[in-house]
């Protein structure tokens, strides 16, 4: 079972700055906290259902120039 | 005689092809009428009268000479103004865009047009499409024709209203996880989500490129089988296109319901929704079991964790979409989709690749239920069109979000990529409409269709008509 915490402003304010280079106000920070707790509670949940041998419905195909349109 | 702002492309299509009524008397027809109501609701953001006049002469010109085009010859349509036009100003309802002005049309466009459509204007959308309820656009929130005080839903809100209200027979609505059928169901009309790849998003500002499909909206099942045949088929232009033959849709429609077996899935679709909704729905489904259907319940084991699915991929592709807008222009987004836009940054690439692959588990399971059912009926919506602004609401005496609730029934076939066709089926006692959805296999939009037109043949919620 996961043990992470549950999200609060400071964290986030950190990941913000650290991973996405954004810088927010505190006040957005508790904003943010408060609707990504519940978002990432239904992500826990997710990553519990077992999908290890489906593959991901992303198809490479190799660039093919098309010309044209309408 | 119907007045021609209330007309099938049927009914209209006959009198225009026998010289009765011309492209240009029917274009002023409409135009008068979005005089009269277009206030009310905030559906249209832009007109174009001088070009549809300009287009609607040529048309009559045309058919005096014997070049009549088709059954989409002069009919006024409006588009979305998440969809580029050439030369007409197109903001995805943002500030962000305020000023832009495409140097070509959307390949939607280009097919309608080539059909012979008239566009009349640009309609009101959530901004960049980004929510269900077209409460967030800088134009002002679209309403809704049955009662102004509520949303028209979206995020073609815009397209839901003027349908609704005989400001433009058809319209186009895009949908990434409801936003053709959120509003259809609002505003009582009848809205098609095509198979993923059957109509081209190219010109049409992304949302969330794996999941956003364009389609018709119209006050008919009919209307929409005509709107959407010129829009199917392989786009150079969208790598997404598929190449495969389409059906006649019209031709589709002769296929009726007897015999075919319709899949109720109650466990999700149903038990969560709104009495009243559950029960008109339910009724919808006796109506197509007495037109010779059978019904069968089935289930898809994973379908509740659709919705944290559907927000992974769109909170991933939208901010990857948005993200430099966001850095240069933070302040021009509304607030709501700013911080949906931002909420983007948090998500890991390890859970975006897990619901693509949640995307492919959920299909399978969706094609399990299709080995037993042709076509699965459901609530297009769990809940009513709710007063403009209000974030929560009462289910079964338990407070719900309105956002997450809208969206709930409708984005797992955005996952899955299926065809499905919202119609209207009923009213709330508060006199708001009540919609029916119908979700086919990949590239069935002729099977739907045919269940659809069957259940219109046998009821006439779609022909009420909401009265400012």
């Amino acid at each position: 079972m996961p043990n992470r915490k549950p999200l609060d402003a400071k964290t986030l304010s950190a990941v913000a700055a650290e991973i996405a280079d954004l810088h927010i106000s505190p006040e957005t920070a508790k904003n943010h906290a408060a609707i990504l707790e519940p978002i990432l509670q239904g992500i826990e949940s997710f990553r519990r259902l077992p999908l290890k041998d489906v593959e991901p419905a992303v198809i490479f195909h190799p660039v093919d120039r098309m010309r044209g349109g309408e | 005689m119907a007045a021609l702002t209330d007309q099938s492309i049927t009914e209209l299509a006959a009198q225009i092809s026998s010289r009765k009524v011309s492209p240009v008397e029917l274009v002023k027809a409409h135009f008068a009428r979005i005089k009269e109501v277009n206030d009310k609701v905030n559906a249209y953001v832009l007109l174009t009268e001088e070009a549809a006049l300009a287009e609607a002469k040529q048309a009559e010109a045309e058919i005096m000479k014997g070049q009549y085009r088709g059954p989409l010859h002069g009919i006024p349509i409006g588009q979305k103004d998440l969809i580029e036009t050439k030369g007409v100003r197109s903001t995805a309802a943002s500030k962000v865009m305020a000023n832009h002005v495409p140097t070509r049309d959307a390949t939607v466009v280009t097919r309608w047009r080539n059909a012979g459509t008239i566009m009349l204007g640009k309609l009101n959308t959530h901004e960049w499409a980004y929510g269900p309820t077209n409460d967030s656009s800088c134009f002002g929130p679209a309403r809704n024709p049955w009662n102004t005080a509520c949303f028209s839903g979206g995020s073609s809100g815009g397209s839901g209203a003027a349908v609704a209200l005989g400001m433009a027979v058809g319209a186009t609505g895009t949908d990434t996880g409801g936003s053709i059928r959120i509003p259809s169901a609002a505003c009582g009309i009848t809205g098609l989500k095509p198979t993923y790849g059957r109509a081209p998003r190219a010109g049409i500002f992304p949302l969330c490129w794996s999941m956003d499909h364009p389609g018709p909206m119209a006050r008919s099942v009919e209307d929409c089988a005509l709107l959407l045949q010129p829009l199917v088929g392989r786009d150079p232009l969208d790598a997404a296109t598929v190449d495969r033959p389409a059906a006649d849709y019209m031709g589709a429609l002769k296929g009726g319901v007897k015999g075919k077996r319709i899949g109720v899935v109650s466990r999700h679709f149903y038990a969560k929704a709104d009495v009243e909704v559950e029960r008109a729905v339910r009724e919808a489904v006796k109506v197509l079991e007495g037109l010779g259907a059978q019904v069968e319940e089935v289930d898809i084991p994973d379908i509740d964790h659709a919705a944290t699915a559907a927000l992974i991929m769109y909170l991933s592709e939208g901010t990857a979409y948005h993200d430099d807008w966001l850095n240069e222009h933070s302040a021009l987004f509304t607030d709501q989709v700013r911080t949906f836009l931002e909420l983007g940054h948090y998500v890991l690439a390890k859970d975006y690749i897990r619901a693509q692959r949640f995307r492919t588990h959920l299909g399978q399971q969706v094609a399990d239920a299709f080995e037993r059912v042709d076509v699965l009926a459901t609530p297009t919506l769990p809940i009513t069109a709710q007063p403009i602004g209000q974030a929560t609401t009462t289910v079964r005496g338990k407070e719900v979000p309105v956002f997450g609730s809208l969206i709930a029934n409708t984005e797992p076939f955005n996952l899955t990529g299926l065809p499905t066709l919202a119609l209207p089926c009923g009213f709330s006692s508060k006199g708001l409409p009540i919609s029916l959805q119908l979700t086919g296999r990949p590239f069935e939009e002729g099977r739907v269709l045919a269940v659809g037109h069957a259940y219109q043949g046998a009821t006439d919620w779609h022909k009420k008509r909401p009265k400012l």
